[in-house]
């Protein structure tokens, strides 16, 4: 029925729900393209500024997601 | 039709091509079938050791050289664009110092947009933070060459790890792991068959021939009295020895652990001839066997043909599909009713899945006693193709010489460390010992009597910590996880569909590389500029220029 160990599944699993954490970080890079677009639509020509800041931003917002993944690697690989 | 739609057409047709080549008869069909399908290598957190003990009893790990590899490129780069531009003198650049100086150039004008004038006054700001970006460019970008985590030393793979059969390669002291099956994911190795894995590896045996079980029992019987020989002269030896470790000197010791290794190896060469005999006494069973199934086999699908043609019949074929159906007789003996023919059917097609269960078992069983034959104490079963193909039965596996630096913590984490203690000194730098009231905010602490919610500004300071700390965390688990995760990504991805798709991966993987070379140095030269601002009445007062 079940072949393979239990805690390898365990761990499959553990990983799985660590990485529910990449949900929220999702929506926070789509509301900062969100903003960046409407401020670009509003001043074309600052686009190069707005577009630096948002890369910046999305930068810092992309690490939660990539905290959630260290964990779920932890959990697959190390533990 | 017109040209260009004709033209449409064909392009579309070569992507459909290439695509099902590439994509699918390649990686699922001839390269397996050559035995160089895609295996899965090992994944784990630390890098791999390649040289125990390389320096001061250090172990030289595959990402240290990585980082050592990565160096010698930027050096190299370094040297060539000195001597293209004649030691940084010459005024019209030629092609060499052009590119130079355009990459050089643009990202010192992208952190002028960033730090301001502090990146020209601040001593060793640039060039710390030029440098932490040209490392990890080049450290993430030469993640991506061939050779980079597929080419290092072939050895048996360590209990608990999934592994592969080996087999020798074209160039002499070369080997490669044999994968006949596409996503195949490896045979685990435990202690009993790593066991056997070393002793093939070192050299203890090769290959033997197929024989027949006459002149295995002579062979059985030469090793029998080899290793009846080995044990006299194991005890001779140790008769004179003194019986307790501690009393014998290291001469003896020596003497002594040579003659049990004697005696060990004269054992295990009589184990493997019993074994040979054992499976060789069993070949013809199991021929013999699969030759009777497969009559079973062929009896039953005839017999399920004629239920099928009889099901309108009538009763007729209930009695015929009894007699004929004999090895699974219960089976047969329900559903023989009129009505029922369905069920009598249905127990036909049972007996013919079963009869190929039990015919693929056996089989199983026979490749792996003619494996058994010619390598005893295999651990995989190859077929008597594969092992003609030079295909090893034990379980290996290839540590990479290479790996990518950034999926080291290590390099991740000292190098936020040296960031974030930058950061810090420059601070000091700029306003001397009043930048840590920015953590411990004294001022506040004393103000208390006069302005009570001061204290705030205190719980804000303390805070302030915390948040350094957490810079330290964040950036090291960004620049770690993003790159860690795409070698992993990269791995998976290959493993699954070994050509062209990958590509897609590769193409993220330099994109990801030298962004997240990027914000490690922008965010290195934020922290530092914001850590020079002078920190009290920041609002009210303008900014002087400083120095």
């Amino acid at each position: 029925m079940i072949e393979g160990s239990i805690e390898t599944g365990l761990k499959a699993i553990g990983a799985g729900l660590a990485m529910v954490g990449a949900f929220g970080p999702g929506i926070g890079i789509g509301l900062l393209a969100q903003g960046a677009m409407n401020a670009i639509g509003r001043n074309p020509d600052a686009a190069g500024t707005i577009q630096t800041n948002m890369i910046l931003a999305i930068v810092f917002t992309e690490a939660i997601a990539i905290y959630a993944l260290v964990v779920a690697l932890v959990i697959l690989f190390v533990l | 039709m017109n040209p260009t739609r004709t033209r449409g057409c064909l392009v579309l047709l070569g992507v459909i091509v290439v695509g099902v080549v590439f994509c699918g008869l390649l990686p699922f069909l001839i390269l397996p079938g050559l035995g160089i399908g895609m295996a899965l290598p090992v994944i784990q957190v630390p890098g791999e050791v390649v040289v125990d003990n390389a320096i001061l009893g250090m172990d030289l790990t595959n990402t240290f050289i990585a980082t050592l590899l990565a160096d010698i490129v930027i050096l190299g780069f370094a040297f060539f664009a000195w001597r293209a531009s004649k030691g940084w003198t010459q005024e019209v650049p030629n092609r060499m110092q052009g590119w130079a100086e355009l990459f050089v150039g643009t990202f010192y004008n992208f952190m002028k947009g960033l730090g301001g004038d502090r990146l020209r006054t601040a001593p060793l700001l640039w060039p710390l933070v030029a440098t932490i970006f040209i490392l990890l460019l080049a450290g993430n970008w030469m993640e991506l060459f061939p050779g980079v985590e597929s080419v290092g030393n072939f050895h048996c793979a360590h209990v608990g790890v999934n592994g592969y059969p080996g087999q020798r390669g074209a160039v002499g002291g070369t080997a490669l792991l044999y994968v006949n099956a596409p996503l195949n994911a490896g045979v685990e190795q435990t202690e009993e068959s790593e066991h056997a894995c070393h002793y093939f590896f070192e050299g203890e045996f090769g290959r033997y021939p197929e024989e027949s079980p006459e002149q295995i029992r002579e062979q059985l019987e030469a090793a029998e009295v080899a290793a009846n020989d080995a044990r006299i002269e194991f005890e001779t030896a140790t008769a004179g020895l003194p019986a307790q470790e501690a009393v014998r000197t290291e001469e003896q010791t020596a003497q002594y652990e040579e003659a049990l290794h004697h005696y060990e190896e004269a054992e295990r060469a009589v184990e493997r001839q019993q074994l040979r005999l054992e499976n060789a006494e069993e070949i013809p069973h199991l021929v013999d066997e699969i030759a009777v199934i497969d009559r079973e086999i062929a009896a039953a699908q005839l017999h399920e043909a004629t239920v099928e043609e009889d099901a309108g019949h009538g009763a007729e074929a209930a009695p015929v599909a009894e007699a004929t159906t004999e090895p699974n007789g219960d089976e047969a003996g329900e559903g023989v009713e009129l009505a029922e023919e369905a069920p009598a059917e249905v127990a036909a097609e049972a007996t013919v899945a079963d009869l190929q269960e039990q015919r693929t078992a056996t089989v199983e069983a026979l490749n792996m006693a003619r494996t058994q034959l010619q390598y005893p104490t295999a651990s995989v079963a190859l077929t008597q193709d594969d092992l003609d193909r030079g295909a090893l039965p034990f379980i290996f596996h290839i540590t990479p010489f290479v790996r990518g630096q950034a999926t080291d913590l290590n390099l991740a984490f000292f190098l936020a460390l040296l960031s974030m203690i930058s950061v810090q000194a420059y601070g000091v730098y700029a306003n001397k010992g009043a930048y840590f009231e920015k953590f411990v905010n004294l001022s506040a602490l004393g103000n208390l009597g006069k302005k009570p919610l001061g204290a705030i500004d205190f719980i804000v300071g303390v805070i302030e910590i915390i948040s350094e700390i957490g810079k330290i965390v964040s950036l090291a688990f960004r620049l770690f996880g993003n790159i860690f995760a795409g070698a992993v990504a990269l791995a998976a991805i290959t493993f699954l569909v070994s050509l062209l798709i990958p590509g897609v991966i590769y193409l993220l993987e330099i994109i990801v590389g030298s962004v997240q070379a990027l914000v490690f140095a922008v965010l290195t030269t934020v922290f530092a500029v914001q850590a020079m601002e002078s920190h009290h009445g920041g609002d009210d007062h303008e900014h002087a220029e400083e120095h």
